[in-house]
């Protein structure tokens, strides 16, 4: 049908069935800022529009209600293609990052100041209560308004965005817009659906019921000759190719234990069969045609489960070593199941698959039993967390077709080179055939450093050799996606009266789902980013990661330290309850400084033996000291209603700058013929603002504006190899990498120059606003004329710099997060009142878009901490596969008093002393608010989420 | 999905009789929404109203009058204006109807105890022509037909509560009162309305908003 319009204040008419939803008509019709977080449950707003004047979700308004509306999307608040003045002060602000509903939230905010322009907090709160973001939180949309009413009042910004730090630095360290935030938030075709052919296919997966069974056969007769239908790939006819879809560096320490489709389905959403049809009607009907034998096994559904003696195995098959075989392992295949998949290690990983064991290390320092022995008190408690899901605003999806004999991946990925290599594999074609080019990344957050969608569509894309686009529904994302591994963590502490800890023991036992992602190294993370922040003789820890019939696990910011940091972090309160002495003063009395030797490190390598460091640049006094004077620490609050209780908890935290000794990071910059500048960067920017710290790095070091830098990352063909965006590794290592590029090409600038000049290189320098400069004989050389000889008929060629990084060296972050909190003694409600965040990340390079990773972080935290909830039935199905029954934090959610501090250090390793900052900010918040809850009520809730009826029920309600 | 948009409400009704699994379309923020998928709907958006005015004695609001609308309006019943605020998101509020959550007779309806504690007349239109209920009656199923508005006495005192995980999850249990009129929901346990201990009536029962023991505890102590 035509529906006769107003769209952004012109007659329009949108064409489609009536029953159509508004808002993939507004897409279809040019209108691509408006988007889809949740499959029409109505609760992202990412497809908010204004609707006849008021503020709606265009998912549930069917095409037929638009007749005679007036509707205005994002694309309606641009002038020509200039933002408006909402939209230039929510990219000052910080909060565009991965950007996906950013169109959307201008569009609300731009609304609201139209019929309020004195909004104030509640107002924007309220109006802000129908969107969702998971990456920056909500605290700077506050600030974008103020900055909007101020250039309105004054014709400026008058409020500070952000400190700037490293007053000699022109760009570094200064809050300045992102260099992509206007075209993310005017809603610029950006991303993997904006990439997608109208001749496309699409792919449908038919996933298992459940969550553990054998595929005895399956019938896709039916479902292949029905029109349309393109392909079907089944567990019988895909190749037999091990590999494993976390995207680490080769070699990876994860087993290969699967195949694109699998024999043995291991979780409900487990791959069946894929479907390649026209469209998604199609695929759907075929999907149905598809007959499937199972035989159901009994699940795996706990790390309980798993460990039982008797417990059906999740993973039977051969087992095999690239490198390091025990001598024993014929007889250890006697009772492998020759049907099931193989598990092959690239090297041990201290696995037993016929006992479920996925993973196993251990390891410490000193004389655990003795450290125990000398303590005048014992606290010996579990801890549990449970299974957050990512939840990117933009779920995973992938596009891909043949050009010129090769296949083109539009990802939306954190680690496009470990895309192409895992492809290749699945395809076996070269890596050369495999073009990834990474487009915006709507939400990452660790999910997207999985390989979760890129492998099947590739291998379809490529033997079918048709364009075709694949999107997980919401659902999906929820049971049949990456998701943080769920632990139970015993923790043992002992200390004295005096505040000195004596010992800490740590028992981790980790659920990685079906299939072995990051099977050490985030459960290593638990320990191995909590252990080193104390500064004690003896501690020793246990780790195994166990196979079930869970939804699989990964990869999530914070990998496994966020777990660790609740379980170590509450033990250290309860040990100093038990003590009567002052948590804050034990942590100071127990925390490593500068300079202290971290023997610890030897057992934590993750595989292999890790190298003993001392503790380098570190804020964590300072970050203590300043949190605990904002909070009040020590000073009791009374909130003047009997039944609600206030509390004060913190924590002390640090997580890393990736990977040192396998991380490695190239860079190029080119200059080219204006005297302008293009970064070829392997680093992959999924909205943190990489590619700003990439511009700015070209921008100090060749003193010229970041209008003169522009930035490609993450595209395989153009730019070179980065291990990817993953472990807090990008501003130390892509941007390092950046960083030695632009001097690379400083150098190779100042040498032509000298031969052009015909001067002493050693006399040359380059100054602003992009010239070479002659301190003997104060000659200016432009670099427009520079480039122009350089590559003239008679020139020495282009100009190019090259910059790799990788380091044995650690810059690790490090900060002290406090909150307060009420309870609500009577109904169990918990409310955060304040969070005060307060990190050492070196020098903050974009310090704007940190702190809001550092609020959208916390959020999150805050989110696993108190309300979000994975939930299985008692056949391992996933009963929360919507927002709604999942539980995201939104911004009623947000603390009332919220504040981002950035603790001003320079480490001696980093990018112009950078160190990294947003995963750092996931480990605070579940300890420092479960201390807050205990010292406002006097119980101690060990498990996540921390839930009123638990509270209710520690506190013996009923 | 066949969407109908009748232009009265006779001709409404004439379409119900003629499809009769078709549900009314109301706000669509159910019928149109996540996992929701008829062969037919009845778009009611031109046919009942969405005022909301007082006269003498009593506050009419329209069916299609929407949450938000109740909410910002003076004229509500504190009670509602209360329980609208309970849909967290004012684009929900902006196009869910008193009539269409009212319709879905949910246990963990934003206005099921607020409605049931303030207890307005639903005026309904019936294959047998207009029909007045008690909420109570329309709520439980024993009365049934088109809402065309809801008729409240005026001045009503009153509050709402709700107590779930986070503002945007469902609600384990609600509660209004009315003067010494009381109503309360627990998710998947039912609703009920009477005296303050009212509540005991429910059949509690375990689910992902809670255990029955804490839906219980939480009403006993509501008020």
């Amino acid at each position: 049908m035509e529906v006769r319009c107003t769209l952004n204040g012109r007659n329009a008419i949108l064409r489609g069935n009536g029953d159509e939803r508004l808002r993939d008509v507004l897409y279809r019709s040019g209108c691509t800022s408006v988007r889809d977080s949740d499959d029409a449950e109505g609760f992202t707003g990412s497809d908010t529009v204004i609707f006849n004047g008021i503020l709606r979700y265009s998912n549930l308004i069917p095409l037929v209600r638009a007749e005679g509306a007036e509707i205005m999307t994002a694309e309606g608040l641009l002038d020509g293609r200039e933002p408006n003045d909402v939209q230039e002060a929510i990219v000052a602000a910080g909060v565009v990052q991965s950007a996906y509903n950013s169109p959307a939230m201008a569009l609300v905010l731009t609304y609201l100041l139209k019929i309020r322009p004195e909004a104030g907090r509640e107002d924007v709160k309220r109006f802000l209560s129908g969107m969702f973001v998971r990456d920056a939180g909500y605290e700077n949309f506050y600030l974008a308004v103020r900055l909007v009413q101020e250039k309105r009042k004054y014709g400026e910004y008058r409020s500070e965005i952000a400190p700037s730090f490293r007053p000699g630095l022109s760009v570094i360290g200064k809050p300045a817009a992102k260099i992509d935030g206007r075209a993310l938030v005017t809603g610029e075709k950006l991303y993997v659906e904006d990439r997608v052919t109208p001749d496309s296919y699409v792919l449908h997966v038919l996933r298992s019921p459940f969550a553990h069974a054998v595929v005895r056969s399956i019938d896709a007769s039916e479902a292949e000759r029905l029109d349309g239908v393109e392909a079907v790939y089944t567990a019988f006819n895909v190749p037999d190719v091990y590999y494993m879809q976390a995207g680490q560096g080769n070699p990876e320490p994860s087993p290969y234990d699967r195949k694109l489709i699998n024999r043995k389905v291991r979780h409900q959403g487990d791959r069946v069969a894929a479907i390649v049809a026209r469209d998604e009607e199609t695929a759907m009907k075929a999907a149905s045609l598809i007959r499937v034998e199972y035989q159901p096994l009994e699940p795996v559904l706990s790390v309980e489960d798993a460990m039982r003696d008797g417990a059906p195995l999740v993973h039977n098959g051969i087992v095999e070593y690239v490198s390091g075989a025990p001598d024993d392992l014929d007889a250890y295949n006697s009772s492998a199941d020759p049907d099931e998949e193989k598990v092959i290690y690239q090297f041990p990983l201290h696995a037993d698959i016929r006992r479920n064991i996925a993973a196993s290390a251990h390891g410490g320092i000193g004389d655990i039993e003795k450290g125990f022995a000398e303590a005048d008190a014992i606290v010996d408690e579990t801890y549990r967390t449970s299974q957050p899901q990512c939840t990117p605003l933009e779920p995973h999806v992938c596009f891909g077709h043949i050009e010129n004999g090769r296949l083109v991946l539009n990802a939306s990925t954190q680690v496009p080179y470990h895309v192409r290599r895992i492809v290749a594999r699945v395809c076996q074609i070269p890596e050369h055939k495999v073009h990834v080019i990474k487009e915006k990344v709507g939400g990452g957050y660790g999910s997207k450093q999985d390989i979760l969608v890129e492998d099947l569509l590739g291998y379809c894309v490529w033997k079918t050799g048709k364009p075709i686009y694949y999107r997980n529904t919401r659902a999906e994302e929820f049971y049949a996606n990456s998701t943080r591994h769920p632990m139970r963590i015993r923790v043992k502490m002992g200390g004295k009266k005096d505040g000195t800890i004596t010992a800490i023991y740590m028992d981790v036992r980790a659920n990685t789902g079906p299939y072995g992602n990051h099977c050490l190294t985030v459960p290593m993370n638990a320990s191995s980013k909590t252990l080193p922040i104390f500064r004690v003789d003896n501690m020793y820890y246990d780790l195994i990661t166990y196979y079930t019939n869970c939804p699989p696990a990964g990869a999530y910011q914070g990998y496994g330290a966020p777990k660790g940091y609740f379980a170590i972090g509450s033990a250290l309160g309860e040990l100093a309850m038990k003590l009567g002495i002052d948590p804050l003063e034990m942590a100071k009395r127990n925390m490593v400084e500068e300079g202290y030797m971290l023997e610890i490190l030897k057992g934590l390598g993750e595989g292999r033996e890790g190298a003993v460091v001392p503790v380098g640049s570190c804020g964590l006094r300072e970050a203590l000291d300043k949190g605990a004077e904002m909070i009040g620490w020590g000073r009791k609050e009374e909130s003047g209603d009997p039944d609600w209780k206030i509390g004060k908890g913190f924590a002390m935290i640090q997580q890393g700058s990736g990977l040192p000794g396998l991380d490695h990071s190239n860079c190029q910059v080119k200059l080219l013929t204006d005297g302008t500048f293009v970064v070829l960067s392997g680093g992959a920017d999924l909205g943190t603002g990489l590619d700003t710290i990439s511009a700015k790095c070209v921008a100090e070091i060749l003193k010229v504006p970041m209008s003169d830098v522009s930035v490609v990352s993450g595209d395989t063909d153009s730019c070179l190899f980065d291990t990817g965006a993953y472990a807090s590794s990008g501003t130390y290592f892509s941007a390092s990498a950046s960083l030695n590029a632009a001097m690379d090409l400083k150098q190779k600038m100042l040498h032509e120059a000298a031969l052009q000049m015909d001067e002493d290189e050693k006399d040359l320098e380059v100054m602003a606003p992009g010239l070479v400069h002659s301190v003997r004989t104060g000659r200016k050389l432009s670099y427009y004329e520079l480039s122009h000889t350089a590559t003239s008929g008679t020139g020495r060629g282009a100009l190019i710099g090259t910059g790799s990084f990788s380091t044995p060296n650690f810059a690790v972050p490090y900060g002290a997060h406090f909150a307060q909190v009420a309870v609500n003694v009577r109904t169990g409600e918990i409310r955060v009142q304040k969070f005060y965040a307060l990190q050492d990340a070196g020098t903050p390079i974009n310090p704007e878009l940190a702190m809001c990773q550092m609020y959208g972080a916390v959020m999150k935290s805050i989110g696993h901490t108190l309300y979000e909830d994975l939930v299985l039935d008692k056949d391992g199905r996933c009963l929360t596969t919507t927002f709604t029954d999942y539980g995201v934090p939104m911004i009623e959610e947000a603390p009332d008093d919220f504040k981002a501090v950035l603790i001003d250090i320079n480490d001696q390793y980093g990018p112009f002393g950078a160190k990294s900052i947003s995963e750092i900010a996931c480990n605070g918040a579940a300890p420092a608010i479960a201390m807050a809850i205990a010292d406002a009520t006097g119980a101690w809730v060990r498990s996540w989420p921390i839930t009123g009826e638990k509270v209710l029920r520690a506190l013996g309600r009923f | 999905m066949r969407i109908h948009i009748p232009q009265s409400i006779a001709e409404a009704m004439s379409m119900r009789k003629e499809l009769p699994e078709a549900p009314f379309f109301a706000g669509g923020t159910v019928v149109y929404a996540l996992g929701h998928s008829y062969d037919d709907a009845i778009d009611i958006s031109k046919a009942v109203g969405s005022e909301i005015f007082h006269t003498m004695r009593h506050v009419h609001i329209g069916a299609m009058a929407s949450l938000e609308k109740i909410r910002l309006s003076e004229l509500s019943p504190k009670v509602l204006r209360d329980a609208a605020s309970f849909c967290p998101s004012l684009q929900q509020r902006n196009a869910a109807t008193i009539g269409g959550n009212a319709a879905q007779r949910r246990d963990d309806g934003y206005l099921t105890a607020a409605l049931l504690a303030s207890d307005p007349t639903v005026v309904l239109m019936t294959e047998e022509g207009k029909a007045e209920a008690t909420v109570s009656d329309y709520l439980a199923g024993r009365a049934d037909g088109l809402i065309l508005e809801f008729v409240f006495r005026k001045n009503l005192p009153g509050e709402a509560r709700r107590i779930g995980r986070s503002s945007h999850a469902h609600m384990a249990v609600s509660g209004a009162r009315v003067g010494d009129a009381y109503a309360y929901t627990a998710s998947s346990s039912g609703f009920a309305s009477g005296g303050k201990d009212c509540w005991q009536e429910l059949g509690f029962k375990d689910d992902l908003l809670g255990s029955a023991d804490y839906k219980r505890y939480l009403l006993s102590v509501m008020f």
